[in-house]
């Protein structure tokens, strides 16, 4: 019941205020989604994000900027 | 690997938080993770596959993390009071070192859509001139360049 009633006051701010923020009170404070996928802040290491700066800068290779 | 490009008219702009779901760390139920990052730079960039041109887009962004037990100077600190308005979920430390700094593809194995804001697509949240101005005297106090040179 309360759990619709937030659910209709948010849809009512989303139509006046598109950039209303309103929090998921269904996820658990340490277990929040982006969609199907789990919020993590856990620390990314360097060694992988030397891994996908090696992966994009061979994608690179092959672009050009645009020039306006 | 390959990509699925993202539409670059809604390529995130310098001090934009969007959601990343790289690196992988096994299938998470239900699915794998996303991480916040604070984008530096983007730019809109020529692509050419079997003699066929499109525009793409790319980014370089920083990674944030809770970091509970540390407290890192010359990093971007966002607050219990700031965190709700960036679309971050607690508060949260944007690491400003080299180490910690990506250069990606605007495509959707990367890149989520934040799903909680209407009307503000794939961008959680913006910085505002404050917090840019932390930004830029952290990336100075670390004898950073910014802006930051082309990406390609």
């Amino acid at each position: 019941m309360v759990q619709a009633l937030q659910r209709f006051c948010h849809s009512v701010m989303d139509a006046v205020w598109p950039g209303f923020i309103h929090p998921d009170t269904r996820q658990k404070p340490e277990e929040f989604y982006i969609g199907k996928y789990r919020a993590d802040y856990s620390p990314v290491t360097p060694e992988e994000i030397a891994t996908i700066n090696a992966e994009t800068d061979a994608f690179l290779k092959g672009c050009k900027p645009i020039s306006r | 690997m390959g990509y699925t490009f993202h539409n670059p008219d809604e390529l995130p702009k310098p001090f934009d938080i969007v959601w990343c779901k790289f690196p992988l760390r096994g299938e998470v139920e239900p699915g794998p993770v996303a991480r916040p990052v604070l984008v530096l730079a983007s730019t809109k960039l020529q692509y050419e596959h079997d003699g066929v041109f499109r525009e793409i887009g790319a980014l370089i962004a920083q990674y944030g993390g809770d970091f509970k037990l540390n407290h890192i100077p010359d990093n971007l600190h966002i607050a219990a009071g700031e965190f709700k308005s960036l679309g971050l979920h607690k508060a949260t430390v944007f690491r400003l070192d080299l180490g910690n700094r990506a250069r990606l593809i605007w495509c959707e194995e990367y890149f989520v859509p934040q799903g909680y804001v209407k009307g503000q697509g794939m961008t959680a949240g913006r910085l505002n001139d404050e917090q840019q101005g932390r930004v830029l005297a952290c990336l100075k106090a670390r004898g950073l360049q910014y802006p930051l040179p082309p990406i390609v």
